[in-house]
């Protein structure tokens, strides 16, 4: 017995009717559809064949070595050359068409930007001149006598004044200018007599 | 190439068997000789496995080129542990049952709604040319739950062995035979009722 015999006996069992109907299809394909079938699939699994074989994208030869140049080209900004078609001041016809434009091309992104970067300059220039003055009389105030910065002559001055005077400046720096030089010899002359023979020796 | 030369190739094709196929498919160079070879052998089984179950055409179509997508993509994955020929048929039945389940999501109809859409879809399709009984056959088998359905189109149409049915739907033969005899059982009253009707 066959299976199809063996398939029909055994629903004769528990479905007769059924048994009795012919089990033929009653579906249809288009025409030549077996015959298309396997190139419609073949054509979708080709760009997966593809893909197995190598990366599914790639890059121009020596792409990378060219994109910073290329990158720098678009940010940099272009050539004077470049004419500004609505706001060139050569089309202008009288002085206020003139400064019109002239202040509308301030307020491009290229001319603003560049403005921008002269008024930094500008106001960082002012800030560092004015910081070097400050600067400079700080440097100046540090040089002034500390007597004339008190109002005081070196007569008005001690002993112990010079001595304690003396020991926190730089001698020979008070020892270049003349002027303390010969005000000393005149102090030391005038108060002669009152310096002992033991400071007057160790002093020589 | 000419029109005969592919059709003694198709001819060929469906006389290969399954060791050579698998053959062809492992080597690179014979691969795609190997897969149009398994298109050509199995096309129409699997496409008509595939029309009972989802009826039109165009959704066939659909759902057998995505299963031999998915065969193209994983053969290197059957282990030759079951026939290339049931390996390949669990693969449609299951793209078939994902194809209907989304469609049913889709769905707003009730039941009722789909049987009397199925009545006229089948009766305007120009795919379809069953007479009133065959017709009544199809809208009795699309009440039946799916895998009812599934089991007696093998069975009644493929004429299939319930050894190879248990290893397609990895169900045991006594599970089958019932489910069998359920569908049929649940077919025949329809039938019966309209002839007696």
């Amino acid at each position: 017995m066959n299976r199809k015999e063996e398939i029909r006996k055994e629903l004769e069992e528990f479905a007769p009717f059924l048994a009795r109907l012919e089990n033929k299809m009653a579906f249809k394909v288009p025409k030549g559809y077996f015959d298309e079938l396997p190139e419609g699939v073949l054509e979708s699994v080709s760009p997966l064949n593809a893909l197995k074989a190598k990366e599914a994208f790639s890059v121009p030869a020596n792409y990378f070595d060219s994109l910073p140049d290329l990158v720098l080209e678009k940010v940099q900004p272009k050539q004077e050359t470049e004419a500004v078609p609505a706001l060139s001041p050569e089309k202008s016809t009288n002085w206020l068409d003139e400064l019109i434009n002239s202040i509308a091309m301030l307020f491009q992104p290229r001319y603003a930007m560049r403005l921008a970067a002269v008024a930094i300059l500008l106001i960082g220039g002012i800030f560092l001149i004015q910081n070097i003055e400050n600067n400079s009389g700080a440097i100046a105030d540090a040089e002034v006598d500390p007597l004339e910065e008190y109002g005081l002559t070196i007569d008005d001055l001690t002993d112990d004044d010079l001595a304690l005077l003396l020991s926190d400046t730089n001698i020979e720096e008070s020892m270049d200018n003349p002027e303390n030089i010969d005000a000393l010899i005149d102090h030391m002359l005038e108060n002669i007599d009152d310096i002992s023979d033991e400071d007057l020796e160790s002093l020589l | 190439m000419s029109h005969s030369n592919e059709s003694n190739d198709l001819h060929s094709s469906m006389n290969i068997t399954d060791d050579q196929i698998l053959s062809m498919l492992q080597e690179e160079a014979t691969y795609e000789k190997g897969f149009r070879s398994l298109m050509a052998k199995y096309q129409e089984r699997l496409y008509w496995h595939i029309r009972k179950m989802v009826y039109e055409h165009d959704d066939a179509n659909d759902v057998i080129q995505n299963t031999f997508i998915k065969v193209y993509r994983s053969i290197d994955k059957f282990e030759g542990k079951s026939k290339l020929y049931t390996w390949l048929y669990r693969i449609a039945t299951n793209e078939s049952i994902t194809f209907i389940n989304k469609k049913k999501k889709k769905s707003t109809s009730s039941i009722d709604d789909e049987e009397i859409n199925l009545s006229n879809r089948l009766k305007a399709d120009e795919y379809f040319d069953g007479d009133e009984i065959q017709l009544q056959l199809q809208i009795a088998l699309s009440k039946l739950p799916e895998k009812q359905r599934l089991v007696f189109n093998m069975r009644y149409f493929d004429e299939m062995s319930y050894a190879d049915m248990a290893e397609i739907l990895e169900t045991s033969v006594g599970a089958l035979k019932a489910s069998y005899h359920h569908a049929s059982k649940k077919i025949e009253s329809h039938l019966r009722s309209l002839a007696e009707g």
